[in-house]
């Protein structure tokens, strides 16, 4: 049968090839477009902010409290955002990255990002955080126009941020020109 | 690998010679491994604000989202659950989803079946790839060799076990498998692969780019030649060969605009160890059996977003499957389109609506003994959807809804639905479901015409039945949730099914024929009834952050009581599925660079009408080593507990299934 001799006496040097092709292909076509995760590039921006915002002194407990980093709601981060803080710190305060259900529990967080899924809506959220000195981040275009501080929009398969610097204001938050300047600013 | 002495020794000694040529292809490859295709956390939090935001991004977390608060018995398994298994084929993939049962045949046949009726046909599952129906009409069930995908470009298989017939229609009785595969903007550059192991070699390449008008493609192409299972008593063998190329493009023409368009066509030799058809008394074709299969289709989706809360979705495709054996040629020609719109009719409800059209050209010559009756046929199948999903309160949801169609088979049929879930909080969640659907007649099942006794007075005949009817499925299920914080996740589910009118071969009124003699015809009736009832469990530990366990438990009770004679003894596939299904599967992350995988599985003994096959556990274990960024070197062992064991099968039809390795080299991952 045809198939017989295909079975028996081709493999050698069709399998050869193929493994020439499969090896040599990566050396001709050269490097791989880089591509992330969407929680991915969102966690490196919330590591980002802790750089690129300024909290009043009173919001930290001491000199050497840590500068913490929560998400309510389950955390869609994976390991990731972990991974990113780990030993890091703004000046003298540690980032401290920490996960939540309750609204209670938020006390003392400095960045809130509010989870899509398994949380408290972002509307309950804000109002909660509503005059603390937290900058609040979640997803979508109407995070903002909710009164958070900061949101993450899909464009172009790209994330993009939204600033309402009326919100930031509201939390005693100083926003750097560098982080203004990527961001789009709505009110 | 080969059945007898001589042939068993002969692939391994070909193993050895490919040994030198393949250290010179994994030092090619450790010298090609430069770029970086994945973002390290290193990486990731050097990037700039502007190199944030200007960072293309796969989205993946969306559906695990939608999974959590499904109202639906749902596992997803995601692009690296599959890697991490080690699994080369779709079955081998879903061995870990519970209340579904994979037993391999032999080296290209796959026993998948959710929820019971364990059979080759898996006559009541419904399986589509990129929406396109995989599923045969002519017996139902699915060939599964021919579907030889490139799993790096497989985003995820979401494998819903119990009826999902109000929304994907019918033959979705007991569950449905969606394999989809990557967005061509998620797969973009060159990755490239090469398997070399003791019972299959495979290569694969895909390169993915964008154009100046913003359209992202992919091309893709892959070629696997498998070894023969083990088969002390058959002389035929079952190694086979598959080929398969394609394509995949997209288009955000506008933000609200997308489109989707792809394609792909395989060809491939299948070995059998017995005939596709085999008639109780009549000799079936001998010698070398082969199936040679060849088949494509393209696709086109477009859709529209109209707002935040609704969306328009046309899609059409073209398909086209031929198989020629030795005991038929079959070719098989489907055209398909779909509408549906989604809305917000109240601001807590969400309406989703659609039509279909399918047209199918079927053409089946029979060779020896077997003929469908007419050669040619040409059904078509118009249906309509509804479901809506209401906000009852904020933790309470309700979805509605049904499924409306018009068959060539059986006529009109009506498959409702109601879904209960209620989110007692954050993390916790209770569903329960009630739901009827139906499994509708096979073209075997309406146009058989075999003569049993040709010649012989009086003469048996196996007839197509034009009133045999759709078996019918009412479905109870629940299920709950708990996602204790990031270390901890429960699914539970449980069922209870009633089944009428399943299928039994009966003796029919005779008949005095043109010849002048008295035929006796047995045909297809809808008088076995059954019941079923089962658990499923899956349990997620993270006991560290590198280090993921996950337990899967099924237990599946079922009877079936015949109505006549059944002449085929069809009510024992209450005996094909095993009773208890262990797994469990550790996933460790030893560093940066290296990941260790293991995944246990038993299954308790099963019971083929006369032929029992014994309870079984198996091990697989996978090692990798990311040598570069983009590189992946592994070695997987596979079935390492036994020589060889079987899991499917009478002893006559059966290939043992043996311990196995192979090594992969995966580039640009």
């Amino acid at each position: 049968m045809s198939s017989d001799i295909f079975a028996r006496n081709i493999p050698r040097l069709w399998w050869a090839l193929l493994a020439l092709v499969a090896t040599l292909l990566p050396i001709a076509v050269g490097q791989a477009a880089p591509a992330a995760s969407e929680y991915d590039v969102k966690a490196a921006f919330l590591f980002q902010f802790s750089r690129f915002v300024e909290w009043p002194p009173e919001s930290f407990a001491s000199a050497n409290a840590p500068l913490t980093i929560c998400i309510i709601g389950r955390n869609p981060f994976g390991s990731t955002l972990h991974e990113i803080s780990q030993g890091e710190s703004v000046q003298t305060h540690a980032l401290e990255v920490r996960v939540h259900e309750q609204l209670g529990d938020l006390d003392g967080c400095h960045i809130v990002f509010v989870s899509h899924s398994a949380g408290p809506p972002a509307s309950q959220v804000l109002a909660y955080l509503a005059g603390k000195r937290v900058l609040t981040v979640g997803d979508g275009a109407d995070f903002t126009q909710l009164g958070g501080v900061i949101g993450f929009v899909n464009v172009d398969g790209k994330v993009r941020l939204q600033v309402n610097r009326n919100s930031a204001e509201t939390a005693q938050l100083r926003i750097s020109a560098k982080l203004l300047r990527v961001a789009e600013q709505v009110s | 690998m080969k059945g007898t002495q001589f042939n068993r020794a002969a692939p391994e000694s070909d193993f050895a010679c490919h040994a030198s040529s393949w250290i010179v292809a994994l030092l090619l490859y450790l010298y090609a491994g430069t770029a970086s295709a994945e973002l390290s956390s290193r990486a990731l939090k050097a990037l700039t604000l502007e190199e944030l935001t200007n960072l293309e991004v796969t989205s993946v977390s969306r559906k695990e989202e939608s999974v959590f608060k499904a109202a639906a018995a749902i596992t997803v398994v995601t692009n690296e659950d599959i890697r991490r298994s080690g699994a080369t084929s779709v079955p081998e993939a879903l061995r870990f989803v519970p209340e579904i049962h994979v037993a391999r045949r032999d080296s290209s046949s796959w026993a998948v079946s959710s929820r019971g009726f364990s059979s080759i046909n898996s006559e009541k599952l419904l399986v589509l790839s990129d929406t396109r129906s995989i599923y045969t009409p002519l017996y139902s069930g699915v060939f599964w060799s021919v579907q030889d995908y490139l799993l790096q470009d497989v985003d995820r298989i979401e494998v819903i076990r119990g009826p999902g017939a109000a929304l994907w229609g019918s033959n979705a009785v007991n569950g449905v498998i969606n394999i989809s595969t990557r967005r061509a903007q998620d797969t973009q550059g060159l990755y490239s692969e090469a398997l070399l192991g003791s019972e299959e070699r495979s290569a694969g390449v895909r390169f993915g780019g964008t154009t100046a008008g913003e359209v992202s493609y992919r091309f893709f192409g892959k070629h696997s030649d498998r070894d023969s299972s083990a088969t002390p008593s058959s002389i035929t063998q079952d190694d086979w060969r598959m080929s398969h190329a394609g394509f995949r493009a997209d288009w955000e023409a506008s933000t609200a605009d997308a489109w989707t368009v792809q394609g792909d066509a395989y060809y491939g030799n299948v070995g059998q160890l017995s005939p596709s058809i085999a008639v109780g008394g009549r000799p079936g074709p001998t010698g070398d059996l082969e199936a040679e299969v060849s088949g494509g289709n393209v696709l086109a989706r477009w859709r529209r977003t109209l707002d935040a809360t609704s969306d328009i979705q046309v899609r059409a495709y073209y398909d086209r499957t031929h198989r020629d054996d030795q005991s038929f040629r079959d070719d098989l020609d489907t055209f398909d389109v779909d509408l549906q719109h989604r809305f917000a009719p109240a601001s807590n409800q969400e309406l989703i609506w659609g039509v279909a059209y399918r047209l199918t050209y079927n053409q089946n010559i029979g060779k020896g003994i077997f003929a469908v009756s007419p050669n040619e046929s040409t059904d078509s199948l118009i249906s309509a959807f509804v479901q809506d999903q209401i906000s009852l309160s904020e933790p309470l949801q309700l979805t509605l809804g049904t499924k409306f169609e018009h068959n060539d088979f059986s006529g009109f049929e009506y498959q409702p639905n109601v879904r209960l879930s209620w989110e007692l909080s954050p993390r916790h969640l209770l569903w329960s479901a009630i739901a009827r659907a139906v499994r509708v007649p096979t073209r075997l099942e309406r146009d058989i015409d075999i003569d049993v006794n040709p010649g012989a007075n009086p003469m048996y005949r196996l007839e197509g039945n034009e009133d045999f009817e759709s078996e019918e499925l009412q479905a109870y299920e629940g299920g709950y949730r708990w996602q204790a914080a990031d270390k901890f996740a429960l699914d539970l589910t449980a069922f209870y099914n009633r089944y009428k009118g399943l299928a039994s071969l009966e003796i029919g009124d005779p008949y005095i024929a043109a010849d002048g003699r008295t035929v006796i015809p047995i045909i297809n009736e809808n008088l076995n009834k059954g019941r079923s009832t089962g658990a499923g469990l899956t349990a997620t530990l993270v006991p560290l952050r590198a280090w993921r366990l996950i337990a899967n438990y099924s237990y599946i009770d079922m009877n079936i009581e015949r109505g006549g004679v059944d002449l085929n003894n069809n009510r024992f596939i209450a005996e094909a599925t095993p009773r208890h299904q262990f797994g469990l599967r550790s996933l460790l992350d030893i560093s940066d660079r290296w990941q260790l995988d293991a995944q246990w599985r038993h299954h308790a003994a099963i019971r083929l009408v006369a032929d029992r096959i014994s309870a079984y556990s198996e091990l697989d274990v996978r090692a990798a080593w990311r040598a570069t960024p983009a590189m992946e070197i592994s070695v997987v062992g596979q079935n390492l507990l036994h020589d060889e064991h079987p899991e499917f099968g009478s002893p006559r039809t059966r290939g043992e299934i043996e311990r196995s390795v192979y090594l992969k080299f995966a580039y640009g991952i």
